[in-house]
């Protein structure tokens, strides 16, 4: 289309583009073909599609409404074309999904492995360098599982797909509080203080006393807290 | 393509479209690159890609 055939308020340009009306009926057949192809691919895909558990997965969803807008509405697009390219989709996700399978090794490359990010309570500063997770995203989704306190966590790992998965003492250890620094007031929720403990502002490992001049064992940091350890509940909640 | 050329129950068009039957080698191609593009770059944007934790 050429730039002087561009005429502001040309309502069948707005409303119908460069092809005649009829071609809304087109649309009609064009969509209805894509839309089962569409939902016949997904479905040969596999089951964890809908889930979306890996980023490949997340990948292919998301090219997937590219690859089959052009055959819903251009004229110009074969049908044929956009069914070549799903099904090339398809084999692909498929092939990496078997390689995946069947080489442990193809699945760390293409994959990633899991990070531990808390290792007895204590935050492991290096890996969550490496995997950009910040402190307080580590606390959110702490306080997100109802762990309130870094001494109950046995383990936290960050899982290849992105998910965190969180292994609680069985007794809980004094550690550093989990609470929000903007929220004073909600300090002692559940919790009372570690007598004579205290912990890392920068890792969370404990101390009996403040050490002295070399800081934190772990980190080297010099700022510490007091330490408190979470009551534990009555047994009424499962997990 | 021009409007005049669009006519309904042109079944050519819409199942092979306007282009050469060599097109669709390229588009197996095509996709191929694209997907390791793909692939490669969600690998490298990292594990939180996937579940999506923060707005960035």
């Amino acid at each position: 289309m050429r730039k002087q055939d561009i005429a502001a308020g040309d309502f069948y340009r707005i409303l119908f583009g460069e092809t005649p009306e009829i071609f809304l009926l087109e649309v009609l057949l064009r969509t209805l073909f894509m839309y089962v192809a569409l939902l016949v691919v997904v479905r040969l895909m596999g089951k964890r599609m809908g889930g979306q558990l890996t980023i490949s997965e997340l990948a292919v969803m998301v090219t997937l409404g590219a690859i089959v807008s052009p055959g819903m509405q251009m004229p110009q697009t074969g049908l044929l074309l956009c069914l070549v390219i799903l099904l090339c989709a398809l084999i692909f996700q498929r092939g990496t999904n078997w390689l995946e399978f069947r080489f442990r090794k193809f699945e760390e490359l293409s994959q990633g492995k899991n990070t531990t990010l808390i290792e007895d309570g204590v935050l492991q500063l290096a890996q969550m360098q490496k995997t950009k997770v910040s402190r307080q995203q580590i606390f959110a989704v702490l306080r997100s599982k109802h762990i309130y306190n870094l001494g109950q966590v046995e383990r936290l790992y960050l899982e290849a797909c992105g998910l965190f998965s969180v292994y609680t003492r069985s007794e809980p250890a004094a550690g550093l509080l989990l609470f929000p620094p903007s929220d004073q007031s909600v300090n002692t929720f559940g919790q009372q203080s570690a007598a004579g403990m205290s912990a890392c502002a920068n890792c969370g490992k404990t101390a009996e006393r403040t050490p002295g001049p070399g800081g934190c064992p772990i980190c080297g940091a010099h700022q510490w807290g007091q330490a408190s350890i979470a009551i534990q509940e009555k047994q009424n909640r499962a997990s | 393509m021009k409007k005049e050329d669009i006519h309904f129950g042109d079944w050519l068009r819409m199942f092979a479209g306007d282009v050469p039957p060599g097109f669709y080698w390229e588009v197996v191609l095509r996709i191929a690159i694209i997907y390791l593009l793909l692939m490669v770059s969600m690998r490298l944007i990292g594990k939180r890609m996937a579940s999506q934790l923060s707005r960035r």
